[in-house]
Formats: structure tokens, sequence, C-alpha cells
């Protein structure tokens, strides 16, 4: 029996000519037909993971001054731009320091939402500008930039200015939720709930001015119409002629203690490009067949003793011991009649009795034993099997010629 | 087209220059010159297409043996082709080595020689040559697999010919060389001789001893008449090749038994100066092996068999009667190598079976499972109780069907994987004694 799958050999050297020359076009069609597969799912799973990364959020600021979404912040870029004031976009320590330089008469915006920074380039962006907005700062900025102002919650603060802060007493209440915080006496806290936690902290610290701003929704293109939301962004980051926005990437997390950003080297990608392509070619190298793979045709092998085995789990499983026992019972009467010479044609009554009187058993209890009671329980009907076994053990030796 | 390590670790030694040249100009002044060295070793290389392959193969091999085939590889191109070779062959084959490094000049051609080890009987077939040829610089290689078709047949072991000499030396105490001083059913005249002493006094020949009568006046000298075997009887052996012959029985196929124990007899009896003919049967007939003789019949049997795989079909009995008058229209020995099971599945076999014993001797040969007798002594636990019933089940069907065929007036042999062909041909052998062929 052949596989059905595999083609029968060529019965002389003519015929396998022929049909060698007949599969090699047949077998070009079906490599082309595999490579413009090939190519058609990875064009499209391309197309795909494009579409999917376009669709995502993922990797993007939240209140970029550069996103016209609804969590982005350039309205509020645009606008402060139309009212003359310089708007750079920085996302590394290196650009946010050269567009600052002195710090003179620039408003830095720090705006980590990803808590990129630690504690340690924190305090190194406090050494950049002289006054400087945080934007929801995370435990650690919070640290390095407003040491004593504390985080104190979500949705700490009040909607109203309640404060002597220029820009929060012009735009008066504001819509949005954030963070609040405790602030110490000497700052000035506005936004104050009824515990104590402020919305808006200014902390001067020697000649910088640190301003937290924990409603972060101030700024965002979706809530800055709301209240006074636009009046207070544009007062915080209008008070300069320039504002450096600066949204840390996570590059800027390995600021070193030197305060240089570690500089990825130039041949950092072409060589994880060229790793790449080792691994296709090892791909390539190892992939490639010497020559196709030659079949067998099996053939076809049944296990004998199958039937037995699933004949057995039958028993078993149906609970036949009856069925199994009498099976036992009529073997073990063959082989008794077998030892005795009885011949092939003997009763069990002949059996029977000739095997009690050989081996001086009573002869009902041999009878019994052969034709009685079926087994109650499987522990029953294995000692009845030991019983059989035992009876033609005897026969067996009381008919051996000594 | 195939690359290589080489290739590899070269492109992997291209971080040097990434590094140093500073990225991207290191990585592409990299893989354009990798690309270039490739282009040209492959230009270099000699073309795997420009080689004639052709092989030289036996055309027969027994079971287990090593046999060395030549591959000659002819170079008609204009450049030496250096590279490595695989001989394919099926992989029951057992070729060895696999993978042979050759190179060939310009005009030359190149022997290259590969050992089956066959691990399965039958026709076993070559795939294609596949060459791959490396350019200079090791980088590039050009592959082509060349199509040369051959084939090896494969002939049964016949493992049961330790058998033969002992059955043969009881062969000649029945033949005519140990001849036979008492006349039975299906022995012919052999000869006179002088009597001696001890043999027996009811074989002499008192009319060959008269006329015997010395002239000279000595003494009477008695003459005794001797017999020997009829010889030129004829066997045919029907070997069932149907889905039971598939099973396999102690790590051998019911098939693979029925080929040994046939094989065993037909040696046998050729050696007994009787006729033997063979068909493998099922549905149709497989097999055939009519009208030959002494050494040749094992040959042509070993031959015809090679090939023949168990079948997953029901065999057709009512066509063997015909099949055997189609061998022979003489009285015969047939020798049914089937298998018998359950009552159920035999019923076929058994309605037809008068049929043949009308005009032949039939002996139904059927391998028994030495792992369901064990089964059947083996009865510690529930489990193994119910499985020694089951087997107990099925060696009383076979009991049955065995009874069934001797009411019938068949006869049956029956054995273990290794006993079966000794068991047969001493069967054969009592018959011949007996005369009952």
């Amino acid at each position: 029996m052949s596989a059905p799958a595999v083609a029968p050999a060529p019965p002389t050297a003519q015929g396998g000519a022929e049909a060698a020359s007949e599969a090699q076009p047949r077998r070009r069609v079906g490599v082309v037909i595999v490579w413009v597969a090939v190519v058609v799912v990875v064009v499209f799973g391309a197309l795909l993971v494009w579409a999917a990364a376009s669709a995502s959020d993922v990797g993007e600021h939240r209140r970029s001054p550069v996103d016209p979404g609804p969590r982005g912040a350039m309205a509020l870029a645009e606008v402060l731009r139309a009212q003359g004031v310089e708007v750079t976009v920085t996302n590394s320590f290196g650009a946010t320091a050269s567009a600052l330089g002195t710090g003179a008469y620039a408003t830095l915006v720090l705006d980590d939402d990803w808590w990129v920074l630690t504690e340690d380039t924190a305090a190194e962006v406090l050494a950049l500008g002289r006054h400087i907005v945080v934007v929801q700062p995370s435990d650690d900025v919070l640290a390095g930039l407003a040491p004593g102002v504390e985080y104190a919650g979500f949705g700490g603060g009040s909607p109203d200015a309640d404060c002597e802060l220029g820009p929060a007493q012009r735009a008066g209440r504001i819509a949005g939720s954030g963070d609040g915080y405790t602030a110490p006496a000497s700052a000035t806290a506005c936004y104050v709930d009824g515990v104590g936690n402020a919305a808006l902290v200014r902390v001067e610290r020697g000649v910088r001015e640190v301003t937290v701003l924990g409603t972060g929704d101030v700024l965002t293109n979706e809530r800055i119409t709301e209240e006074g939301n636009a009046a207070l962004a544009l007062g915080l980051l209008g008070e300069h002629p320039r504002v450096v926005w600066y949204q840390p990437d996570v590059d800027d997390y390995a600021l070193d203690e030197s305060g240089l950003a570690a500089r990825q080297a130039d041949w950092y990608v072409p060589l994880i490009v060229l790793l790449l392509l080792v691994g296709v070619a090892a791909a390539l190298w190892r992939g490639r067949r010497m020559g196709p793979v030659v079949v067998e045709d099996l053939p076809v092998e049944v296990r004998s003793s199958e039937t037995m085995e699933g004949r057995a789990r039958l028993y078993e499983r149906g609970g036949a011991r009856d069925h199994a026992l009498g099976t036992l019972r009529a073997a073990t009467i063959a082989r008794l009649a077998r030892t005795l010479g009885l011949g092939p044609r003997a009763t069990a009554d002949e059996v029977i009795a000739a095997s009690a009187a050989v081996t001086e058993r009573d002869p009902a209890s041999v009878d019994f034993l052969l034709r009685g009671a079926g087994a109650p329980n499987d522990s029953a009907f294995v000692g009845l099997s030991d019983n059989l076994l035992r009876l033609e053990r005897d026969v067996a030796r009381a008919v051996r010629p000594d | 087209m195939a690359i290589s390590g080489w290739f590899i670790a070269a492109l992997a030694l291209g971080a040097v220059p990434v590094v140093l040249l500073g990225g991207w100009p290191g990585l592409g002044l990299w893989v354009a010159l990798l690309t270039l060295a490739g282009v040209v070793d492959v230009a270099l290389a000699g073309s795997p297409a420009a080689l004639r392959v052709s092989r030289e193969v036996p055309g027969r091999a027994r079971l287990g043996e090593p046999v060395e085939t030549t591959l000659l590889v002819l170079n008609t191109g204009r450049r030496t082709v250096r590279g490595v070779v695989r001989d394919a062959w099926q992989p029951s084959a057992g070729a060895r080595p696999t993978r042979q490094r050759v190179a060939v000049p310009s005009g030359e051609r190149r022997a290259l020689t590969t050992v089956l080890t066959p691990t399965r009987r039958g026709e076993l077939h070559a795939a294609g040559v596949t060459v791959r040829a490396h350019g200079p610089l090791h980088l590039v290689s050009r592959q082509r697999t060349l199509r040369t078709p051959a084939a090896l047949r494969v002939l049964p072991p016949f493992a049961s010919r330790r058998h033969l000499p002992s059955r043969i030396a009881r062969l000649r105490e029945l033949d005519g060389r140990t001849s036979l001083l008492v006349r039975g059913q299906g022995t012919e005249f052999d000869s006179l001789r002088e009597y001696v002493r001890g043999d027996d006094v009811r074989s002499i020949d008192w009319r060959a001893t008269a006329r015997r009568r010395d002239p000279a006046g000595g003494g009477a000298k008695l003459v005794v008449r001797t017999w020997r075997p009829e010889r030129d009887r004829r066997i045919v052996i029907v070997i069932d090749s149907g889905r039971r012959a598939a099973a396999r029985i102690a790590d051998e196929v019911r098939l693979d038994t029925a080929f040994e124990a046939s094989l065993l007899l037909a040696a046998l009896a050729t050696r007994a100066g009787d006729r033997v003919d063979l068909a493998v049967y099922d549905r149709r007939v497989r097999g055939r092996v009519q009208g030959a003789t002494g050494a040749q019949l094992l040959a042509r049997m070993v031959d015809v068999l090679a090939p023949i795989e168990p079948e997953l079909i029901e065999p057709d009995w009512y066509g063997v009667p015909a099949l055997v008058r189609s061998i022979t229209p003489h009285r015969a020995l047939v020798v049914l190598l089937t298998t018998i099971e359950a009552p159920g599945a035999a019923q076929p076999l058994l309605a037809m079976l008068p049929e043949l014993t009308r005009n032949h001797t039939v002996v139904v040969a059927s391998v028994t499972d030495p792992d369901v007798l064990a089964a059947a002594a083996e009865r510690r636990s529930s489990d193994e109780v119910y499985r020694a019933a089951a087997a107990e089940r099925a060696l009383l069907d076979a009991t049955r069907v065995a009874a069934a065929i001797r009411r019938l007036g068949g006869e049956v042999v029956t054995g273990a994987p290794r006993d079966l062909p000794p068991a047969l041909a001493d069967h054969y052998l009592a018959l011949k004694a007996a005369g009952r062929l």
C-alpha cells in the first residue's frame, strides 16, 4: 500500500525522464506562486502594521504643542505665537539647553508626561532656566524642582483662584481635573481646596521661580476654551517673550551625572541592521535544502494484538465480568480436556469428573468453579481466575508421569 | 543558489567597518563589497547543470546486506566543478554517506561510492542527485538537482534457510538414497538389491530370488525390493496478501513470515523432486511463479515476492479454486498461507475449502501471536484478567476455525513467526513420508 500523496515510481528509465520533464515547469509555476504569495503577505502585513501604528497614540506625548488633536496643546502654542511669543518645542535635554541659552526672558515649560526624568536630572533641568512651569510633575521631578511642595493626590484643588498670583487672579475660575499639592508657607498657592491642597503653586528659589501646575487639562485643545482656562494658560506661559516647551523623550532618562546626554553612537542602528541581515542570511543558509525531500512509500502495518486489547477494554468498560469469566472457564475446560487426554469432543461433565478424580478434589467444588456462579466484583473475578489456573496446574501435575 | 556559512561569517565581520567607518557608510560599503564578491563567486563557480550523472546499481540485494552503488559524474562544462554531491535514495535504503565532496575538472569523470544498507524489502528508488558547486571564494554556490532514476530490488532475507540442512537430511532418509523396505501408499518401486542382515524378511522378493539363483551352485542369494517415495508431486503455495497479512507479530509482518515459510517449503520440495508453483493473491494475483525448478525456483520466488506489500482489502477466497485449477489440473498439495482468526471472518475460506479438498490435499498455515498466548497466562490484576479473557476468546476462536478446517478435510499448521516455517516444512515431510502427496 502506498500513501495516496505519493505518486508511483516510474517503471522504466524512459518513463522517469518523461515524468521529470513534465514535473519541472509545474514546479517552476509553484515556486513563482509561493514567492508572489510571500510578497503579498509581506506588503499586506507592513500596511497593517503602519495603519495600526498611525491609529494608536502610543509614542505620542499628551499635551503636545504640535498635536492638533483633543489631547494636544497646539491651540495654546499657536495663540502664543500669534501674540508674538516665540515657542520652541524640544524633546531632548541638549536641544532644550541650546534653545534656552542663558535662560533670561524665557519660560521653560517642563511637561514630563512620560515620567522620564529622575530627581537628579530634574535638578539639572532646573539649572537651565529662570522661569519654569512644571505641568503635572512626577514625585521625582517635584522633589528636584520644587522641594517642599508635596503631591497630595489626584483631584485636589478648587476651581476658584483665590490667590495673589497674577495669571490666576486674571483667569478666575478654571475647569478640569489634575493633581493637587501641599505647599510650604513660603510658596504662593492658588486654587486651594478645603483641606489646603493647591492646584497651582509658585515657589521662589533664589533667582529662579518654579510654577507647578497640577491641572494639566487647562492646556489641552479640548478644554482650553472652558471657563478661564485660556487666560490661565496664556498668563502662565506668556509672561516672557520666549517659551521653550520641553517634553522629554525616553532618551533623556540616560542623562548622566556630568549632565551630558548619553549620545547614541552613530553606528548603533547600522550595527543592528547588520545583525538583522546576518540573521536573515543565516536563515537562508540553513534553510536551503540539498535537493528535494525524498518520500518513502510506507507499507501498512497493523499491530496484531490490537483486536485483543480492544476487546479487553470493552469487557472492562462494560463490566462484562460474567462473559469474560465464561470465556476463561471455556478455555480452562478445553485445556483440561487436552491435558487429561479426553479428546476434543469431551463434555464438560466428563472433564469435571476426570479432573476431580485426578486431583482428589470434591467434584461439586470443581463443578462450582467451572460452571458455578459469576463473580460479584472484580476482586472475586481475579480470585476465580486464580482458582482456575490453580486447578489447571494441579491437573497437569497429577497427570505428569513421574 | 545557496549561500555558505563563510558568507554569514563574512557578513558578520561587517561589524568592524560599520563601527570604524561610522554607521551607514560602513554598512553600505560592506554589503556592496560582499554582493560583488558573491556575484563574482557565482560567475566563477562551475556549472552543475553541465554535469552528466549516471548510476551503476546492482539489480538485486538481500535485505540487511550492504550494497555498493556507484555514481559517475561527468563534467561537460568548461570549468571545474567543486562542491558537494548528495546522492539521494529513499530513507529505508540506508544510504551512506549522504554528502560527498567532489571536484570534477572539465571533461573528466569521477566515481562516487554510496553504500546502501536496506532496512526494508521491496523496490527501493533513487531520487535525484543534487550538486552544490561553490565558487573559488566559497561564499555562494550554484545548486542543481539532476534526475537519474535507479532502483534496487531488495529481496526477502530467507532467514529460515538455516532450517534447510536438517530438513534435507530428513528428506534423504525418505528419499531413494535411504530406500524404504516397506511399501506404502505414495511410494514407488525403486530397485532390487541383495539381502543384508537386518532387512525385513517380508520385503524379500522370492520371484526375483529364484531368478537370481546362482548357477555355480553356491548358496541362494536373497533379493529384496526397495521402495522410495513418489517424486514429481505438485505443490501449490497460495499466499494471502489481504488485510490480515499486514499485521505485525513479534516484529515481523505476517506476510513476511508467509514468505519465509513458502521459501523454506519450496527449497525443500524442489530438493525432493517435487514441482512447486506459487501465487500471491488477495482479490487478484499479485505475484506468480510457475514452472521453475531447482535453484532457479528460489531465485524467481524471491524476485517476485520482493516488491509485494499487504493490501488493505478482504481476500476473495472464492477465486482460489479457480486459481489452483489454472496452475495445475492434477492433484496437488495446496498450501494456503493465511490467518486463522474469528469464525465470522473465516466464513468465506471455510465455504470455499470443500471445493479444494475434493481434489487436493490442503494445508492451511497460520501465524499465531505469542503475545496473545502470554496475555492469556498473565492474570495478576483485574485489568490483566480482562485481557486474559480477551486473549482466551481469540485462542478459542482460532481453535474453532482450525477444527472446522479439519472437519472439511484440510489440515492446519500454526506457529509463532519463528516456528511456522520449520513447522510447515516438517508437516510437508510428514505428508511425504505418509505418501499423502
